[in-house]
């Protein structure tokens, strides 16, 4: 069941400066409507997990950690391994947070992380097949939101595929049907780097990156995710408020130059 | 397991149930059809079923969750356990928490809760049979079972599912379509604002392909807005000519 | 205006009926430049607003609305009335006893029990608190008498009929007395049991051709006119 919740008070004098702002296409900390806050990133600081990576986009931190197993397949996918995408939203990462079981906030961030990470073939699934039909492995992507001040969703999918590719799992041989460790490790293999673009909206106007206060006042938001070929693997619209056609398409246009600009400070290409 | 798959859309463009790329499959719309609720539909898209409720407004239990100044809307999509091939669980799983998100993010912004404060508004989307697109179909049949219980609304919102079968842009994507083909991008439009109110892709597009599927989206959805127009108007059944305008 | 269709236009929300200076009316709002529906109804226009008479609606209290209600809590100060809408009624004890309830001296569920039915008016309602009753004009109060139907609150307007027209036939043609509450629940009082059936159905009746011609003379003949058979 989805429920109506209070919206987080917004000063009037505060809105009222945000929509005169963007109608001369300004914005309340001197952003252009395209530009993103500054993103930092860690990876390979958790030390029991395979893979980690902690990205910071502004004033919002997401941890991610990886942890790759051995287990057995999805019966509808018998020659893949498995990948399983949760978020938590801590809530020492916001007074909105509330501990508990995970809400829809939490389930659609998760699963938004997913869809980027898998329909982008991201990390090649049939290549964790270690039998298949038996014996596979199942990589765990667990993302932590530590510190929300924005637009978690891009935070969360780069942090993810930042972990991704610092995974170095243990090698698994096959003797009959059982795994046995190798004694090595290998690292994942991951063969593409998906990157995720959110756009808030108010009326007619977008603007990328929305901080925590611009999340406050927005109708909604749409977040894009493309592949390192410029085409598009999840696209999410959250929230309430109406998009118009051209809206769209200039949002997508725009995602595309931040997702090539975002992946070059990742590491991921140098074009 | 290396089946061939299914071969989705043939040398002529027909699709595996006839249809041709840009077709919507044949809708079907039974207003009022529970008696207790205060508004209700029976909606049917291809070999989805879907049974809608809305109740109220009425009082909010437990009271702290009233809000002051508007009515909150409670909404669930859930699939029946029998609606699948394979039965399911009848506890909500994750996609269907996001889904009821999503459909009420779709659904709030047209309905007037600043209308009737300190109320809740209840929508109860049961997908009784499932065959693609249930999300969108569910949403265009809850606007109708809004309308079918006097909420006041904005405008009525109508949606459907668009996807790529072997390299063509489909319209109103079934089951198989949507599980063999490479995208699912499911879009909910209100036509007499001309905007759109949900929007999700899944699968691989190009930036191109994406701009066709919101086109093609989009006069889908026209046609599905004009079958609800003419199901909420045939309700009033008017005799030819003996109608009397109130004038009071 | 030349070409005009003369039978009513059905509309459904969303729909444009109306634009440039005509104010939005009953079930309708402004958006943009033009005026639409925000019910199923039919469109009626006026001099300068233009409003939906619709299919269905809630009751949402009005201040001097006669209301009749069912007694559904007591609490320490006063009686909740279920008043057919999203918004209880409240009847404050000072109302029936002029003071608060006192716990050594009140009972008040013997002064109004659960499920009593109440003539009511309302004297006081806001976005932030439920309707306030009154019982103490008189025609008000407890009614002892009758059977209670519950109409569509959008279609009271009709039952009542222009000037009381409407009501009035009905309570001449049967023999009975109606009390018809704005909130969609009347209380009509007959000794006739046929005729109580005929009164329901005629109350039906009303509901579902609201709209149409010859109402009031389908209405009188459904009363009146002979059972089958006989």
């Amino acid at each position: 069941m989805s429920v109506t919740k209070e919206h987080s008070v917004i000063s009037r004098i505060l809105h009222k400066e945000m929509l005169d702002l963007l109608a001369k296409d300004k914005r309340i900390d001197g952003r252009s409507l395209s530009e993103f806050r500054k993103i930092e990133f860690e990876t390979g600081l958790l030390k029991k997990a395979e893979g980690s990576a902690l990205v910071t986009l502004g004033g919002t931190k997401v941890l991610v950690g990886v942890k790759v197993e051995v287990g057995t397949p999805f019966p509808d996918t018998p020659d893949q391994g498995v990948l399983t995408v949760n978020a938590e939203l801590l809530p020492l990462a916001s007074p909105t947070f509330e501990p508990g079981p995970p809400d829809e906030r939490s389930i659609a961030l998760a699963r938004y992380v997913d869809r980027s990470i898998r329909e982008s073939k991201s990390i090649d699934l049939e290549a964790l097949a270690l039998k298949p039909g038996k014996v596979v492995y199942v990589v765990y992507v667990d993302v932590y939101v530590l510190d929300y001040n924005g637009n978690m969703t891009d935070t969360a999918v780069l942090a993810a595929v930042k972990a991704l590719e610092n995974t170095n799992m243990k090698k698994f041989n096959i003797e009959g049907d059982v795994p046995v460790f190798s004694g090595e490790l290998m690292p994942l293999i991951v063969k593409d780097y998906p990157v995720s673009t959110t756009f808030g909206i108010v009326g007619e106007k977008w603007f990328v990156d929305p901080d925590l206060e611009e999340e406050q006042a927005s109708e909604g938001f749409t977040s894009f995710t493309y592949t390192r070929d410029g085409n598009l693997c999840a696209v999410m619209k959250n929230d309430q408020g109406y998009l118009s056609p051209p809206q769209i398409f200039e949002m997508l246009d725009t995602g595309w130059e931040k997702a090539k600009e975002i992946g070059r400070i990742m590491n991921w290409r140098s074009d | 397991m290396t089946e061939e798959k299914t071969k989705l859309i043939d040398e002529n463009g027909i699709r595996t149930d006839g249809r041709k790329s840009d077709e919507l499959r044949p809708v079907s719309i039974e207003l009022g059809y529970l008696k207790h609720a205060d508004g209700s539909v029976l909606y049917e898209q291809g070999k989805c079923k879907i049974l809608v409720a809305v109740f109220g407004p009425s009082e909010v239990h437990p009271k702290h969750l009233e809000l002051p100044d508007r009515a909150i809307l409670r909404v669930r999509y859930h699939m029946a356990p029998f609606s699948v091939d394979e039965r399911k669980s009848p506890a909500p799983s994750r996609r269907e928490m996001e889904l009821s998100m999503v459909i009420r993010n779709a659904l709030e912004p047209i309905m007037m809760t600043e209308l009737f404060p300190r109320t809740v508004v209840e929508v109860f989307i049961e997908i009784l049979q499932a065959d693609g697109g249930t999300r969108v179909a569910g949403l265009t049949a809850a606007a109708l079972a809004l309308a079918d219980a006097g909420i006041p609304l904005r405008g009525i919102v109508s949606g459907c599912a668009v996807g790529k079968i072997h390299g063509t842009m489909v319209l109103d994507l079934n089951d198989t379509e949507d599980k063999e083909g490479d995208a699912d991008m499911p879009i909910a439009y209100i036509p007499t604002m001309s905007k759109i109110s949900l929007l999700q892709m899944d699968g691989l597009l190009t930036r191109e392909e994406f701009r066709q599927g919101i086109s093609m989206a989009i006069n889908g959805s026209m046609k599905l807005y004009a079958m609800q127009v003419a199901a909420l108007k045939s309700k009033y059944n008017l005799p030819e000519g003996q109608e009397k305008e109130e004038t009071q | 205006m030349e070409g005009e269709s003369r039978g009513p236009v059905v509309v459904v929300p969303g729909e444009v009926i109306g634009s440039g200076n005509y104010r939005a009316g009953d079930n309708a709002v402004r958006i943009g430049n033009s005026v639409v529906a925000t019910r199923v109804g039919i469109r009626r226009g006026g001099p300068d607003a233009v409003s939906v008479i619709p299919l269905k609606g809630f009751y949402v209290p009005r201040v001097g609305d006669l209301v009749v209600g069912i007694v559904c809590d007591v609490t320490y100060n006063m009686w909740k009335v279920d008043i057919n809408s999203p918004y209880f009624g409240v009847l404050p004890a000072t109302d029936v006893f002029g003071r608060r309830f006192d716990p050594t001296r009140d009972d008040p569920l013997r002064t109004f029990d659960i499920g009593t039915v109440l003539k009511a008016k309302i004297v006081a309602y806001d976005r932030s608190q439920d309707p306030l009753l009154t019982i103490r004009e008189p025609e008000l109060g407890k009614a002892d008498f009758g059977f209670l139907v519950r109409v569509n609150p959008a279609k009271i307007a009709r039952v009542i009929g222009r000037g009381g027209s409407m009501l009035s036939k009905i309570q001449q043609a049967s023999n009975s007395r109606a009390i018809v509450g704005q909130n969609g629940t009347v209380i009509v009082t007959t000794n006739d049991p046929a005729m109580r059936d005929k009164l329901i159905r005629a109350l039906r009746l009303i509901e579902d051709e609201a709209h149409t011609y010859g109402l009031t003379e389908k209405v009188v003949e459904l009363i009146s006119g002979k059972v089958e058979g006989e």
